[in-house]
């Protein structure tokens, strides 16, 4: 009997002992041939926009690889890295360490087109509302309602919304200015569109990267927004938009295209309609990049280089006692 | 638990903080892993004895796994299901003590009563391994199509992947009554199929039970 119990408890260990042959081999390494395939293998089998964007995916690897060297200091690998994925050009492309976060600042691409105090100082006034994530008034003697929407923090509801809309039921117009919005939280948008709609509205497409190849993608699925049992507003609508408008921004934008009631004024948007997706190197540094395509109803996948306005304005920073982005939305709205 | 069969039914669920800190880089994570579970083993005669019971038989295990990881971005919460057909082995050794005897320990002299203990291993092995995990990018695109869906993407995959678990028992009677309380030490490791992005796990838990109305 001694030898049995013996055996039984002898047993144990040496099938946990199994675990070693049963799993694969930590990853983790600081090498930075390693991190760099790495990554380059990951964006090459996943990232979404390299024919949108016409990338030469392998020449980017072979003029970055001959960047590396035996004993680079991790800033050095850092700037290898995270400069090989600003080659991406899209602002949902980051590296991030604990030291920096690489991007490439699609807003540089053009003009700064808002200047927020002077919308403040002369079109606001002091006794602005805050509802919400919305900072908004009348303006234009009462005559038009300006909404500013800075982010979609992911904290628009019914109560906020309903406020607003209501609050400007009997004006001409509305203004949502989204310039200068780098995106967040996508619920958002919908909450918002929903209010502007009359009855279910094909938007646009979605698709996602479904296998390595570069036109490797799941079936374009429709985007549809339907109209808020409640408070809507139905009179012309004015969104503004600039090259800060990002992500979450860059969506709204594109669903205007297809709601009549909405013009798109100002610059054209930053882009960034690719979900980023999160992974962690070998080395720890966690990166994200594009994984899915939006596409116009016509199934174009062009607008991730930018959204571009109905009515296009630049702001004029030679007079800083108007926004004529904002007048011409006036103008229009009369 | 039966010497001829033996059924066992029940859940379990278990929540581990996970910390890892390589090249001065520190990620966390917590895994809140729940099971549910239903086996059934048969005496194997042949092979048994008076001493040493032999079963075999199965197991249905389906585990779910809820992981939240901060640094991962959109990916910070992930879940799967991992449902497992085992085949399932188990040898029960009887220790009990069938005479009162006199023991001591270092100075102390003590009387150990008689008393009906076993000892237990069991193996399950995964015969029919399978997943439901997400698609080939990791993540679904369901909350942009304006129509946000739990299992969005989610890929579900037969005869891919290994499981084996197993769990040594130690059980002691009452002296009294039919219950009994019995100490485990359980190991499950499994990994996932396939080429991309495999998932692997191990869990060793210490298993505290109390048996009630055993036979």
């Amino acid at each position: 009997m001694m030898m049995k119990k013996h055996i039984i408890l002898a047993v144990l260990p040496i099938l946990i002992s199994c675990e070693k042959v049963l799993f694969e081999e930590d990853l983790a390494t600081t090498d930075p041939k390693a991190n760099f395939e790495y990554l380059w293998n990951e964006c090459n089998e996943k990232y979404s926009y390299f024919e949108v964007k016409q990338i030469d995916w392998d020449a980017v690897k072979t003029e970055y690889e001959a960047k590396l060297f035996e004993g680079m200091t991790q800033d050095s690998l850092f700037n290898v890295l995270g400069g090989m994925l600003t080659e991406l050009r899209d602002d949902h492309v980051n590296l991030i360490s604990n030291f920096n976060v690489s991007f490439f600042g699609v807003e540089f691409l053009g003009q700064d087109n808002f200047y927020g105090r002077l919308i403040e100082e002369n079109y606001l006034n002091r006794d602005y509302y805050i509802s919400g994530p919305f900072g908004h008034n009348f303006i234009s003697n009462d005559e038009i309602g300006y909404v500013r929407f800075a982010s979609f923090p992911g904290t628009v509801d019914d109560t906020n919304l309903d406020f607003v809309l209501d609050r400007y039921k009997d004006t001409k117009g509305l203004i949502l200015d989204l310039r200068e919005n780098g995106g967040g939280a996508v619920s958002d948008i919908f909450k918002i569109l929903s209010r502007f709609v009359e009855e279910k509205t094909l938007t646009n497409y979605s698709r996602i990267k479904n296998g390595p190849g570069r036109n490797d993608f799941s079936e374009a699925e429709p985007v549809y927004v339907s109209p808020h049992n409640g408070i809507r507003y139905t009179n012309k609508v004015i969104m503004l938009v600039d090259r800060g408008t990002y992500s979450a921004g860059s969506f709204t934008a594109l669903a205007t295209k297809a709601l009549p009631n909405i013009i798109l004024m100002g610059d054209t948007t930053g882009g960034g309609l690719g979900l980023p997706n999160g992974g962690q190197l070998p080395n720890g540094w966690t990166y994200r990049f594009s994984i899915t395509q939006a596409l116009t109803l016509d199934k174009s996948a062009e607008f991730e280089n930018g959204v571009p306005p109905d009515i296009r304005v630049l702001f004029d920073w030679n007079d800083l006692t108007k926004d004529e982005v904002l007048e011409r939305a006036i103008l229009e709205l009369q | 638990m039966d010497k001829e069969r033996e059924t066992e039914r029940g859940s379990a669920l278990s929540i581990g903080f996970f910390g890892n800190n390589f090249n001065d880089h520190f990620s966390q994570s917590i895994v809140i892993s729940p099971s549910l579970y239903y086996s059934e083993l048969y005496k194997l005669k042949k092979i048994s004895s008076e001493k040493f019971n032999i079963k075999a038989g199965g197991m249905i295990n389906l585990t779910a796994n809820v992981r939240i990881n901060p640094d991962l971005n959109n990916n910070a919460v992930g879940y799967e299901l991992i449902p497992t057909l085992f085949g399932s082995a188990k040898g029960t050794l009887d220790v009990s003590r069938k005479v009162d005897k006199d023991k001591k320990f270092l100075f102390f002299r003590y009387r150990a009563l008689k008393r009906t203990k076993k000892l237990a291993l069991r193996l399950n092995v995964g015969l029919i391994n399978s997943s439901y995990r997400n698609g080939y990018v990791y993540s679904g695109q369901s909350f942009l199509l304006n129509d946000s869906r739990l299992f969005d993407g989610y890929e579900f995959k037969v005869f891919s992947g290994f499981r084996m678990s197993s769990s040594l028992d130690y059980t002691l009677h009452s002296r009294k009554n039919k219950n009994a309380v019995q100490i485990s030490y359980v190991w499950d490791a499994y990994k996932t199929g396939g080429n991309l992005d495999k998932f692997e796990m191990a869990q060793h838990a210490l298993r505290f039970t109390l048996l009630f109305n055993t036979k």
